[in-house]
């Protein structure tokens, strides 16, 4: 049932979840965070990154209960079929619902910083085109681009290390200055960004290996994203003060603005040249995702005729918010609809099926 | 709907073949019998009574005989020193005694006696005999194994591919003197029945392309495969991807070397260029130069290479956004330069770009057509008045022309002429993209010719290897070019059915001076 032709080692697993997490958060991250965990913004980043490896274990403990199938395919195996159907329809509002919000985070960033007149359906019209074109493939595809632009990760990070210059390390003190409960509501916020993991519900059959190196992988990846995220963060902590930080919505990119090489100015367009690559590859990876749920939905196996149709209603959705307040608002209710399908249903997924001792027990050739 | 049909059809009939007319030769033949004057008539109307088809009679040992052959493909000196000479002088009765040629052959059927006729063999009946021979006595006119003029090298061999599918079998073999080296014959073509040979190492090349490109070969039912270059895109993949999929070469040694890493050759009658497959975006940017140099030199001429396909794809792109959009992003010395320059041209910086790009194509394909004295004046022209004179009306900036013609000069770094055309057509719609969005518009396209990358396969091994997928062992003779003795492995992406080509030779050989 999975062909060889679509394995991916555990090394492009890994790299598969990491282009999934890191995505819009990069520029967002530090002010969500900040105003609520203040100057701690870094450690609430940190615990966020031990719970979504926590929900990530989640996601492997049910992936290994069921070799060789993918989510949706013991899904009605867990909740029964009328059950399982309307859980599996959530899913997939979840994954549209997500990426129309991350295209609209975008086509905001992208009129706030470089063009301010461009009508944004065009920006993200295009943006899903180029997705579409990738998405339309199976996930070996998929992974090759993804670890053949992983590179541009740590461009981002290089081009961030040269604010080191300007840093202030006493703005860290006092550290847990905000207080626990405060930098739980901070992690709390920050999930949003670790959200990409849950591409490990498709990837998971599809991985060479035994389970543990699944795992691994996994948890690698996430461990990645982290740092990542954190380092960003307290970056972000250290050259801006708290004050600073509430007033501005996209701290990276003023602090990059700030920097002057002797090459190039305004290394914050560039940032975002290459930011906008880092979300193309988030946005390919749920359009995936989406067509995939939507495909099965429907009992269809491939799901190369579902992206396009799936990509245009992420691009309404993602065009239909014209200010702040709706964007919030859509925001929140993508925040709990991913609360549900990415939080509580797997926990209880795993919980039904270790209770039922439902799982699959012919174990699938490895090939 | 039908009328619609018809008008895009052009009112065209349906090509059918007219009935009672077969293209195609009876499968089973026809034997020849021993009457000679029925086996001539039949050759006469198997080829319709063409009037080069000549005969020459005479008596041999005392019995008619008679020579056929087509007067337009066959050497005479040869037909009358190899053929009638030692049979006139013989009283000998066996042909095959007395006829001093290496390729002569018995035959029963006329009709693939027909087939070799065409291809030059002289056709020699006997009274009474219901067997002939064919005689190879084709002319050949052929040109030296002179270098090739579009894949020039500076250090290594100097000779190259001719039209003479025998003389480049040669030179392949010359170059490989194992066993292992196997040519399978096909004659591809309705009409043209044009000599192809499929080239190979047995114990290296993967099976499994073989196995599809015989597949695909045979698939073809055309009636005209007269090259090389029209059987390639019969074959390749994707014809509307802008990369190409099967390097062409005219150069032995490329042609011997990429056999040696698995890859397999096409050659044919009248080509003067071998086709490889499969063949990865790398292997083009590849060129004999880099191995014929050192490691460090040969790795610094790839690497400029590699950097001018970045530099062809985005350069007038970058500068378009730049003067577009980003202004920002000069350093402020040089801001008042260009932005006096291009302060002065009223036309927008994407039609200035088209323009100049543009006439830099038109001059380069003047200037192949032309001979070479006057081809060098049109460049005069063309670079030096042209070009000032742009600036002066006030047409183009200066930037801009500096911009394309660095543009020019890196789109024809790349050795393969292919993909030298597929990276100019590549930064058109870059700098279109750029003259819309800016950064982003470059960053959306770079984004779709990678997916187009690492989506694009050659006969089913991954274009963009050893990138992506990534596997950096591999990228120690595809990106740079490390010292041979490092090379311990072949490149996997022709899938070889060995990987080890070096056996730590380096350090063998200290041992044994210590």
């Amino acid at each position: 049932m999975i062909k060889n032709k679509e394995r991916i080692t555990p090394g492009q697993l890994m790299i598969l979840i990491v282009q999934t997490q890191i995505g819009v958060g990069v520029l967002f991250l530090p002010s969500t965070v900040e105003a609520k965990a203040y100057n701690d913004a870094w450690i609430a980043v940190i615990l966020g990154g031990g719970a979504s490896a926590a929900l990530l274990l989640a996601i492997w403990a049910l992936g290994r209960r069921f070799p060789g199938m993918v989510f949706f395919d013991f899904l009605p195996l867990l909740m029964g079929k009328p059950l399982g159907k309307i859980v599996h329809t959530i899913y997939a509002v979840m994954f549209i619902a997500e990426c129309g919000v991350i295209l609209a985070q975008f086509g905001d960033v992208v009129r706030d910083w470089i063009f301010s007149s461009t009508p944004s359906w065009m920006i993200l019209g295009l943006m899903l085109a180029v997705s579409v074109y990738m998405a339309v493939e199976n996930l070996r595809f998929i992974t090759r681009f993804f670890v053949l632009t992983f590179i541009l990760i740590f461009v981002l990070i290089l081009i961030a290390l040269y604010a080191y210059r300007e840093a202030e390390w006493l703005y860290a003190l006092p550290i847990g200055n905000a207080g626990f409960l405060n930098i739980l509501k901070g992690s709390a916020l920050s999930m949003n960004s670790f959200y990409g993991f849950e591409i490990l519900l498709f990837a998971f059959p599809f991985v060479q290996g035994s389970s543990r190196s699944v795992l691994k992988a996994g948890m690698y990846a996430n461990l990645f994203s982290t740092v990542v995220y954190a380092f960003l963060v307290f970056t972000c902590v250290l050259v801006f003060t708290p004050l600073e930080l509430r007033l501005i919505p996209q701290p990276i990119l003023y602090m990059v603005k700030a920097l002057s090489f002797t090459v190039f100015e305004r290394a914050d367009l560039y940032f975002l040249a290459i930011w906008t690559v880092v979300v193309l590859t988030t946005v390919m990876a749920y359009l995936y995702m989406a067509a995939k749920s939507v495909s099965s939905l429907f009992g269809k196996s491939r799901h190369a005729g579902t992206v396009p149709v799936v990509a245009a209603m992420i691009w309404i959705l993602a065009i239909y918010p014209h200010d702040q307040d709706m964007i919030d608002w859509m925001q929140r209710i993508v925040s709990a609809l991913t609360t549900l399908t990415l939080v509580v249903l797997p926990t209880l997924l795993l919980v039904i099926s270790y209770i039922r001792k439902i799982e699959r027990k012919e174990q699938v050739q490895k090939g | 709907m039908g009328f619609i049909k018809r008008m895009l059809t052009n009112n065209r009939k349906e090509s059918k073949s007219p009935p009672g007319i077969t293209r195609r030769a009876p499968a089973h033949g026809r034997r020849a019998t021993g009457d000679i004057a029925a086996n001539v008539e039949y050759v006469h109307d198997a080829l319709f009574h063409t009037d080069d088809l000549q005969e020459r009679s005479f008596e041999q040992a005392d019995r008619p005989a008679l020579l056929v052959y087509l007067s337009s493909v066959c050497d005479l000196a040869k037909i009358h020193e190899a053929i009638l000479k030692p049979l006139l002088n013989s009283e000998d009765k066996d042909p095959e005694r007395i006829i001093p040629a290496a390729d002569m052959r018995r035959l029963t059927d006329l009709e693939s006696g027909i087939e070799l006729l065409l291809r030059g063999y002289t056709l020699l009946f006997r009274h009474e005999r219901e067997e002939f021979y064919a005689i190879e006595t084709a002319v050949i006119v052929q040109r030296s194994v002179d270098e090739p003029s579009n894949e020039k090298a500076v250090q290594g061999a100097h000779n190259g591919f001719i039209e003479s599918l025998h003389v480049n079998l040669q030179l392949v073999r010359r170059q490989i003197g194992s066993r292992n080296l196997v040519v399978r014959r096909y004659s591809l073509g309705n009409m043209t029945k044009t000599e192809a040979s499929l080239v190979y190492l047995n114990d290296l090349a993967d099976p499994e392309i073989v196995e599809d490109i015989d597949q695909r070969l045979r698939a073809i039912d055309a009636d005209n495969l007269m090259n090389g270059y029209l059987v390639l895109e019969y074959i390749e993949d994707r014809s509307f991807s802008p990369f190409p999929q099967i390097l062409q070469t005219e150069r032995p040694d490329r042609v011997a070397a990429n056999l040696l890493e698995g890859r397999v050759a096409l050659l044919m009658e009248g080509t003067s260029a071998a086709l490889l497959m499969p063949s990865s975006f790398f292997v083009f940017y590849q060129s004999p130069d880099d191995y014929n140099s050192r490691s460090l030199a040969g790795s610094f001429i790839r690497l400029l290479r590699l950097f001018s396909f970045l530099i062809t794809i985005t350069l007038p792109a970058y500068y378009i956004a730049v003067v577009s959009f980003h202004y920002e992003v000069i350093p402020m010395e040089l801001f008042y330069q260009i932005k006096g320059s291009v302060e002065r041209i009223p036309y927008p910086p994407i039609l200035e770009a088209l323009f100049m790009e543009l006439t830099i194509e038109l001059l380069r394909e003047a200037s192949i057509r032309l001979p070479t004295p006057v081809s060098q004046s049109i460049g005069i022209v063309g670079g030096l008045v042209i070009g000032d004179a742009v600036v002066r009306v006030g047409l183009v900036s200066y930037p801009m022309i500096i911009v394309v013609a660095l543009t020019a000069i890196a789109s024809f770094v790349v050795p393969s002429h292919e993909m030298s055309y597929s990276v100019r057509l590549l930064r058109f719609p870059v700098m279109i993209a750029a003259s819309m969005f800016g950064f982003i518009g470059i960053a959306f396209c770079l984004t779709a010719i990678f997916v187009h990358l690492c989506k694009l396969k050659s006969f089913g091994t991954p274009y963009f290897a050893p990138v992506a997928p990534f596997r950096i062992l591999d990228w120690k003779d595809a990106l740079v070019r490390l010292p041979y003795w490092k090379l311990n492995e072949r490149p996997n992406d022709p899938r070889p059915q060995k990987l080890v080509q070096e056996r730590r030779s380096k350090e063998g050989g200290r041992h044994d001076q210590e």
